[in-house]
């Protein structure tokens, strides 16, 4: 106390001049018009260049909100995108002859009826592998977001895997990169399908087997979802045909399929959610038995 | 003792008069050109005693400032830039101290310090204080030319009325 009282009486005269410049300069400020104007815009300046700077960081401190935020809006725009292409597949129909019209129009509205069923729930995948023989990622939403065992999940440019087993806020998804994993797919345009299969640890490729040898298959044709687990849409693009080879005595093709999406890097996706699933699968065990 | 007082008093009102009803109403701006104010006010506080403590300078700085102020619908401003003036009076006077020191008796006048110091002197403060001054008039940097020109025109003139001021009455203290 005794210091800082000392320092004061010493520092009086550096004391007084600062209070008398800060009294003139308010006074300067407040009674002369262009001094006003000019100190009001550099306030305004320097207010907008801290606004700016608070700005940037909370940008980056909101930027995982900001990402989740556009995650469900690309879910919802992949929703709206499967339902316009069914839409547009509609009126394609309608140019058929009358005759077949009937019948084509029942089955296409059977599939829009589905794809309008779908629901995709935006997750992010919170660990993920495809270095081991059985890959298996996690992601963060679980039941309680709606996510349930059996579910597809789809990237970007991709499909990713199938959910197995979840818990109330997080779920484990059998990779594509799994020994298990059996995904429908349709090779070619006439939509032979296959069963598509992860066979040599190469992360960048699987196996489409089960395709009978008289489809005429290309290297570079598309491989798509066939739809036919109801785990996925149809149509989702998986990858391209690399290379097709047949066996000896066989009557399938094995066809090496690089995949379109580079699993090592996906950071988000979507659950395929199927509203009418505990429909499909009742029936599904009432034919089993 | 009361003496100085009473004649730093009279200065006082003489300077301020001058300033006002004289200096101010000398026009030297032809054409665009009007970068030439005279201002001789300082020469109240250069010419205060060397022992005059400085709360008292700062204040009676400010004062001196503000009466001029009045006059000159400026609010302040040549208050601020007269408390900057009296601040720096004190480091002035180490900056430039003669080999015998001060007589702290004195004042700082032509005639106590000489010519040569004197004019050191002056033109140092009064120097600093236009440049202070016109920043405060243009209160932005962004004319720091027009700050400069005003300044180094209305340092010769002010400083030609000063030494004017110092021959006609040569003040002792």
């Amino acid at each position: 106390m005794r210091g800082i009282l000392g320092f004061l009486i010493r520092r009086s005269g550096l004391l007084l001049f600062v209070l008398l410049e800060v009294v003139s300069f308010y006074l300067i400020i407040r009674f002369n018009e262009t001094q006003r104007l000019i100190g009001l815009t550099s306030a305004n300046k320097f207010t907008g260049y801290l606004y700016k700077q608070y700005d940037a960081l909370t940008d980056y401190l909101t930027l995982g909100r900001q990402m989740e935020n556009l995650q469900v809006e690309n879910a919802r725009l992949h929703e709206q995108l499967l339902i316009w292409q069914t839409s547009r597949d509609d009126s394609l129909a309608t140019d058929t002859p009358p005759t077949a019209t009937t019948e084509r129009s029942d089955s296409s509205q059977f599939a829009s009826t589905l794809r309008d069923s779908l629901q995709f729930i935006p997750v992010r995948i919170i660990n993920n592998s495809i270095a081991a023989e059985n890959n298996i990622l996690t992601i963060n939403r679980g039941r309680k977001d709606g996510v349930e065992p059996r579910m597809g999940m789809m990237g970007v440019d991709g499909i990713i895997g199938i959910v197995r087993d979840v818990s109330d806020h997080y779920a484990t998804v059998m990779s594509l990169l799994h020994r298990q994993t059996r995904i429908s797919a349709t090779v070619g345009e006439a939509d032979f399908f296959g069963a598509l299969r992860w066979e040599d640890r190469d992360p960048c490729y699987m196996w489409l087997t089960d395709v009978p040898k008289h489809a005429e298959i290309r290297p570079g044709d598309p491989v798509r979802t066939s739809g036919h687990s109801f785990i996925f849409p149809v149509g989702i693009l998986i990858g391209k045909v690399e290379k097709v080879f047949i066996l000896e005595g066989d009557n399938f093709y094995r066809i090496q399929v690089a995949l379109n999406n580079d699993l090592s890097r996906q950071q988000f996706g979507y659950v395929i959610r199927h509203s009418r699933r505990a429909e499909l699968s009742s029936l599904e065990q009432r034919i089993a038995q | 003792m009361n003496t100085t007082i009473f004649i730093h008093i009279i200065r006082f009102i003489g300077i301020l008069l001058g300033q006002v009803f004289l200096l101010k109403h000398i026009d030297l701006s032809w054409g665009g050109f009007n970068y030439i104010e005279i201002f001789w006010y300082p020469l109240f506080i250069l010419l205060l005693p060397f022992r005059t403590s400085q709360p008292v300078l700062l204040l009676l700085s400010f004062v001196t400032g503000l009466a001029v102020d009045s006059f000159y619908d400026t609010t302040a401003m040549h208050a601020a830039a007269l408390v900057f003036t009296g601040f720096i009076r004190a480091y002035v006077f180490e900056l430039i101290q003669p080999r015998g020191g001060y007589d702290i008796t004195h004042s700082p006048t032509k005639y106590r310090m000489g010519m040569p110091w004197f004019l050191r002197y002056t033109a140092i403060l009064m120097g600093v204080h236009l440049f202070f001054y016109f920043s405060v008039e243009f209160f932005t940097f962004v004319y720091i030319v027009d700050i400069m020109l005003k300044t180094v025109f209305s340092f010769i003139l002010s400083m030609i009325f000063v030494l004017m001021f110092m021959f006609i009455f040569n003040p002792k203290d």
